[in-house]
C-alpha cells in the first residue's frame, strides 16, 4: 500500500483536488453565492462559465506546447484558488461574470492539463485504482457533512485551500515519465464514439443533478444530512471499482453500466415513490463514469495526442453536455424516456457489425416509427362495458387474475357464484385467465365497491400493504376514461349475482374455535388504514369513502350489534356499502380479529 | 436472451411493484405477453435459424439468401409484436397473441419460409414425394395460426377446473412425440430397423386414436377414460429414448439429447400427476402450472432445441454450446425454478392469502426464482456470445 502511494500519491493528490473543486464549487458554493446575491443572474453566469470552460480547455492543448505542463498545471491551480476566494467577497453582477469565466478558464485548463499528462503521474500497472481512489476521495470529501452543510463562503475557501494542496504535486509532472502504454482494447478506443458516450452520460448525470438540485423532496431523500455518509461511502466504493475494472480492459462494460444506472436512477426520480431508490442508483452510476471520463484522453482511447483529446472531450462531453442536461431538466422537469432512448442507441451503436448496418438502420427506423405511431387500442365500443373489456385485455389482467369460479369447490366461499362454462364462453373473447396472483375477479363487483376499486387501482398497497399489483394511476388521469370503464366492466357481474352471494354470505359462520392470532397484529395489517390505529375511524384513507369508516371503538354499531356478525362482516365485508371483506383470511384469523375487535368495544364500554 | 432478460424483470416487478412507476403504462401486464411470447416464436426458432447457417456454407444461391430474408422477417415481426403487446394491443389468447395486422403478418412469414422450404424441395437433386405429406402439413401452420388467433375460437374447457382437457394435453403432447419421431427422418437418418420402426409408430398410431377417442369423453379430469387415455403418454418415457439409441448421430454420446429426455420425462409425469382428480383441482391457476410452463420451455425445449442446432451446425460451431459450467448452471436454474414453483403453488393451494397478503416464505421463494432467472439470463448471454464469435 505504502509502496502504491508512493508510486501514484501525487497523481491522486491532484486528482482529488481538481475533481473536489469542481464539485464543491464550481457545481455548489458558487451558485449558491450567486443565488444569495442576484436574482435571475443564474443562467448568463452558467453560460459564461461553460462557454469559457470551452475556450479554457480547447487552448490548454497550445498552451501546454508553449508554457510545458507543470507550468501550465500550477497557473490552472494558481487561478482556480484565486476565483472561489474573490467569489466570497463578489456582490455585483460584474464581479460574479469575471469569476464565472474566471473559473471556467481555469478548470478547463486543469482539467485538461492534468488528465492529458496522468501517464506521468501514475504507475502503469496502477493507473486505474489510482484515478478510481482519487475520484472516490474527492466525492467522498465534498460529501463530508463539516463540508456540505457549512456555508458557501466557507465552501469557497475550502476550495480553494484543496486546489492549493495539490500545488507541490506538480513539481512530478513530466520529470518521472513512464513508458507510455497502449489503451487496453476497448469501444472507447476509436475517439469519436468515446465522446458521444460520454456526452450522453455527462448530459444525463447533469440533468439528474439538476432535478435533485431544484426539488425540495428529492433533495431531501438523496442529499439529506442523514444521506451525505452514504453518498460518500457509495462514491468512493464505486469509483474505486471503476478504476479496478478499468485496469482490468473493462471500460466498455462499465460505461455501460454507468448508463443503466443512471437511466434507472433518472426514471425512478420521475416517481416521487421511487426517488429514494433513485437516491441509492445515482451516486454509484456517476462514480462509475466519472472515474473512467478522467482516464479517457491518455488510457481509454488511441488517440495519439491525449492533450487535443482532453480537450475535446472536455468541451464536447463535459462542458456543452452538462449545460444541456441543465438546460433539458430545467425546461421539462423530467428525464424524457426519449432521450433515455437516443442515449441507448449511441451506447448500441458498436454492437452492431459493419457488414449489418443497413439492417440495423432498416430495423430501428420501423421499430422507432412503429413505437410512436402505436398507441393503446382505440376505445371505439359503444358502451362503457365493452370499453371496459378491451381496457381488461389491453393492460393484461388475465396474467393475475381469472374470471372463473371452480364449482364445489373453496373458489365459491373466496369469490362468490359460479358462472356456468356456456355463459363463459358467450363472451368474447373468452377471458378466462390462466393465473391467480391476485383474486379471482368474476364477481367482484359484490365484493368491493367502485371506490375501493378505484383506491387500489391507484394505489394498492395502500389498502393492501405488500400487494403485488401495479398502479393503474395512469387510467384515471383527467379526460381518461379507461378506468372508470375498466371498474364498469369488472364490476357488472358482481352485480347480476349479488343477491346469491348476500344469501351464502349471511348462512356462513366461522368453525367454532378458541383464536389463536394475534388480533391486533391483524388489526393493524388489514383494518387500521381506514379505521385508525385505535380503531376510531379515522385511519389514513378514512376520507375516502361514501360513509366514513365505523368507529369500532365507541361505536355506534349498526351492522355488527349481533356479536356472531362480527366475523362474517371481517369474511365478506358490508355488501353494497365500502367496507370490503378479507376472504381468504383463516376462521382461526377471522375469529382472533372479532376477538380483538369485541375487547375494543368493551374496554371503552 | 431478451426474453429472459424480460422474465428477470417480471419476477422482480412481482417482489417490488413499485419498481415498475418507472414504466409509466408499461405494467406488468403488458410486459408478461413479450416474455411469453418471444420465447415460445423467438427462442424456439432457433431451428430455424440452424437450417439457414446449414444452408448458407453449401451454397451461397438465391435460396440461403431467401432463408436470411425470411428469418430477419420472422425477428422484425417479433419486434413489432413486442412494440404491439407493450402498447396494449393483445388478443387476450395467450401464446396466440396476434391481433391486429400482425395476425396476418405474422403467418405470412411463415408462408414464405414455407415457400422457400417447398423450393428447397424442388430444387433438390434427388426429389424425394414422401416429403410432399409433410410439405403440406407444414402449409397448414400458417393458416391454422390465423385461425386459432381468433378471439372467436377457445377450446374446451373442463368445467371442474377451468383448465385444459385431457384430450387437448393428450393430444398436443402427442403433436410433440411426433416432432420427436420425424426428427431423426428429418436430419436424414437411417432408419434403425424396421421393427422397432414398426412399434414406435404403430404405438403411435394408437396413441393418436385414444386421442380422438378422449375428444369424445365427457372433459371433466374425473373421468376415468381421460386418466387412462392420458396415461398412455407414460410408455413414450421408455419408448423414445430407447428409439433414439439406436439412431446414429453425429455426436456419439449428444449431452443435451440425454437432458432433453430426462426433462421430457419429468415434464410428462409432472403434466399426468398434476392432471389427477384432486390435484388440477387445487393447482390450477396456481404457480405449480407455472413450474410445468418452464419445466416445458426451459427444460425440454431448450435441450431439444440445443440438440438440434448440434446436429445440422458444423461440428465446431455446434460444440461451444457444451460448455459443462454453462450446462449445467442452465439445468440446475432451471430445477431450482421449478421446484420453488411447485412449492408456491401447493402454498397456494392450501392458504389463499399466500399470494394476496404476502409474507417471508412468499417473498423468499420469489426472490430465490429471481436469481434462478438471473442465472438462466446470464447462461443465455454466455451463449449469445459462444456462438457470436
Amino acid at each position: 500500500m505504502i509502496r502504491f502511494f508512493q508510486r501514484n500519491g501525487s497523481g491522486i493528490v491532484l486528482i482529488v483536488a481538481t475533481y473536489f473543486y469542481f464539485l464543491i464549487f464550481a457545481q455548489f458554493a458558487f451558485v449558491e453565492l450567486l443565488n444569495a446575491d442576484l436574482t435571475d443572474a443564474l443562467k448568463p453566469m452558467m453560460a459564461a462559465m461553460a462557454f469559457s470552460g470551452i475556450v479554457g480547455s480547447l487552448t490548454t492543448p497550445l498552451i501546454l506546447k508553449h508554457q510545458g505542463a507543470p507550468r501550465t498545471l500550477a497557473l490552472a491551480l494558481i487561478g482556480c484558488a484565486s476565483m472561489s476566494a474573490l467569489s466570497v467577497p463578489a456582490h455585483t453582477f460584474i464581479s460574479y461574470l469575471c469569476i464565472a469565466m474566471g473559473t471556467g478558464l481555469s478548470l478547463g485548463l486543469l482539467t485538461v492539463t492534468l488528465t492529458a499528462n496522468l501517464r506521468s503521474l501514475l504507475h502503469p500497472n496502477s493507473w486505474g485504482p489510482s484515478i478510481g481512489m482519487g475520484t472516490g476521495l474527492a466525492y467522498f470529501c465534498a460529501n463530508l457533512p463539516p463540508v456540505f452543510a457549512t456555508t458557501s463562503a466557507n465552501q469557497a475557501l475550502i476550495a480553494s485551500v484543496f486546489v492549493l494542496v495539490g500545488l507541490p504535486a506538480v513539481r512530478k509532472l513530466g520529470n518521472d515519465e513512464s513508458p507510455g502504454i497502449t489503451a487496453p482494447p476497448s469501444k472507447l478506443n476509436y475517439f469519436p464514439y468515446a465522446v458521444l458516450v460520454f456526452l450522453a452520460l455527462v448530459w444525463l448525470d447533469s440533468a439528474a443533478f439538476f432535478i435533485i438540485q431544484h426539488t425540495k423532496e428529492l433533495k431531501e431523500n438523496s442529499w439529506g444530512d442523514s444521506y451525505l455518509w452514504r453518498n460518500g461511502v457509495i462514491h468512493f466504493i464505486f469509483a474505486l471499482f471503476a478504476g479496478i475494472l478499468l485496469q482490468k480492459r473493462s471500460a466498455s462494460i462499465l460505461t455501460i453500466g454507468a448508463f443503466t444506472l443512471l437511466s434507472i436512477a433518472s426514471l425512478c426520480l420521475n416517481q416521487p415513490e421511487l426517488a429514494i431508490t433513485g437516491g441509492w442508483l445515482y451516486p454509484a452510476g456517476v462514480s462509475l463514469y466519472s472515474t473512467a471520463l478522467v482516464a479517457c484522453p491518455v488510457y481509454l482511447t488511441r488517440s495519439k495526442n491525449p492533450a487535443w483529446a482532453a480537450a475535446i472531450l472536455y468541451s464536447v462531453a463535459g462542458w456543452f453536455g452538462s449545460a444541456n442536461g441543465i438546460g433539458m431538466a430545467e425546461n421539462l422537469s423530467h428525464i424524457p424516456l426519449l432521450f433515455l432512448i437516443i442515449a441507448g442507441i449511441i451506447f448500441s451503436l458498436p454492437l452492431i457489425k459493419p457488414h449489418k448496418t443497413k439492417i440495423a438502420i432498416a430495423l430501428g427506423l420501423i421499430i422507432v416509427t412503429t413505437f410512436f405511431s402505436a398507441r393503446p387500442p382505440a376505445l371505439s365500443a359503444r358502451s362503457s362495458i365493452d370499453r371496459g373489456r378491451q381496457v381488461y385485455l389491453s393492460e393484461g389482467c388475465i396474467h393475475c387474475h381469472s374470471r372463473y369460479v371452480r364449482p364445489a369447490s373453496i373458489d365459491v366461499e373466496l369469490w362468490g357464484p359460479v358462472l356456468s362454462l356456456a355463459e363463459i364462453k358467450k363472451e368474447s373473447p373468452v377471458i378466462i385467465g390462466n393465473r391467480r396472483s391476485g383474486p379471482d375477479l368474476l364477481n367482484i363487483g359484490n365484493r368491493r365497491s367502485r371506490a375501493w376499486l378505484k383506491q387500489h387501482f391507484i394505489d394498492p398497497q395502500s389498502l393492501s400493504a405488500k400487494s403485488p399489483m401495479p398502479s393503474y394511476r395512469h387510467l384515471f388521469q383527467e379526460g381518461d376514461s379507461r378506468g372508470e370503464d375498466l371498474i364498469d366492466f369488472i364490476s357488472l357481474r358482481g352485480m347480476q349475482s349479488f343477491s346469491e352471494r348476500y344469501e351464502f354470505t349471511q348462512a356462513w359462520k366461522p368453525k367454532p374455535m378458541t383464536p389463536t392470532h394475534n388480533g391486533g397484529q391483524l388489526f393493524t395489517k388489514h383494518c387500521a388504514s381506514c379505521h385508525g390505529s385505535e380503531g376510531r375511524g379515522n385511519g389514513p384513507l378514512h376520507d375516502l369513502w361514501i360513509r366514513p369508516p365505523a368507529n369500532l371503538a365507541d361505536g355506534p354499531f349498526i351492522h355488527s350489534r349481533e356479536p356472531d356478525t362480527l366475523a362474517r362482516i371481517i369474511k365478506f365485508g358490508i355488501m353494497g356499502t365500502d367496507m370490503p371483506g378479507h376472504e381468504t383470511l383463516s376462521d382461526d384469523e377471522v375469529t382472533s380479529l372479532a376477538q380483538y375487535l369485541k375487547n375494543l368495544r368493551s374496554k371503552k364500554g | 436472451m431478451v426474453a429472459n432478460a424480460v422474465g428477470l424483470l417480471l419476477s422482480i416487478l412481482l417482489i417490488f411493484p413499485k419498481v415498475g412507476l418507472i414504466f409509466g403504462e408499461w405494467t406488468y401486464g403488458r410486459w408478461l405477453p413479450l416474455h411469453l411470447n418471444w420465447q415460445l416464436y423467438g427462442w424456439t426458432a432457433l431451428p430455424l435459424v440452424a437450417w439457414v447457417f446449414f444452408l448458407l456454407p453449401q451454397s451461397r444461391n438465391s435460396l440461403a439468401k431467401a432463408s436470411c430474408l425470411g428469418i430477419r422477417a420472422w425477428s422484425a415481426v417479433l419486434a413489432l409484436g413486442g412494440i404491439s403487446w407493450l402498447t396494449g394491443h393483445t388478443s387476450g389468447k395467450i401464446f396466440l397473441d396476434w391481433t391486429g395486422f400482425l395476425r396476418v403478418l405474422f403467418p405470412a412469414v411463415i408462408l414464405y419460409l414455407w415457400g422457400v422450404l417447398a423450393l428447397a424441395w424442388y430444387r433438390g437433386e434427388k426429389r424425394n414425394w414422401f416429403v410432399v405429406p409433410g410439405l403440406l402439413v407444414l402449409l397448414a401452420v400458417p393458416f391454422g395460426l390465423y385461425f386459432a388467433s381468433s378471439p372467436e375460437v377457445y377450446p374446451h374447457v373442463d368445467q371442474s377446473t377451468g383448465g385444459p382437457t385431457g384430450a387437448s394435453l393428450l393430444n398436443s403432447t402427442l403433436s410433440v412425440v411426433f416432432l420427436l419421431l420425424i426428427l431423426p427422418l428429418a436430419l436424414r437418418h437411417k432408419p434403425p430397423g424396421k421393427s422397432l420402426d414398426r412399434l414406435v409408430w404403430g404405438f403411435f398410431a394408437v396413441n393418436f386414436f385414444l386421442g380422438l377417442y378422449s375428444e369424445t369423453l365427457p372433459h371433466s379430469h374425473h373421468h376415468p377414460g381421460q386418466i387412462t387415455c392420458l396415461a398412455s403418454l407414460l410408455l413414450w418415457l421408455g419408448l423414445l429414448p430407447y428409439y433414439y439409441s439406436k439412431q446414429e448421430w453425429k455426436t456419439p454420446h449428444p449431452l443435451w439429447q440425454k437432458a432433453m429426455f430426462v426433462w421430457l420425462g419429468v415434464l410428462i409425469l409432472n403434466g399426468f400427476i398434476t392432471f389427477l382428480p384432486g390435484i388440477l383441482d387445487r393447482l390450477k391457476f396456481s404457480n405449480a402450472l407455472v413450474a410445468h410452463s418452464h419445466l416445458a420451455m426451459a427444460g425440454f425445449t431448450t435441450s431439444l432445441l440445443i440438440f438440434v442446432l448440434q446436429q445440422i451446425l458444423p461440428q465446431k460451431i455446434a460444440l461451444r454450446m457444451n460448455n459443462r459450467r454453462a450446462f449445467w448452471s442452465w439445468h440446475l436454474a432451471t430445477a431450482g425454478y421449478i421446484v420453488l414453483m411447485i412449492f408456491a403453488g401447493i402454498f397456494e393451494s392450501t392458504d389463499p392469502s399466500f399470494l394476496t397478503y404476502p409474507g417471508v416464505l412468499r417473498d423468499t421463494l420469489y426472490g430465490l426464482r429471481s436469481l434462478s432467472g438471473l442465472a438462466l439470463f446470464l447462461v443465455s448471454i454466455h451463449w449469445w456470445k459462444a456462438l457470436q464469435s
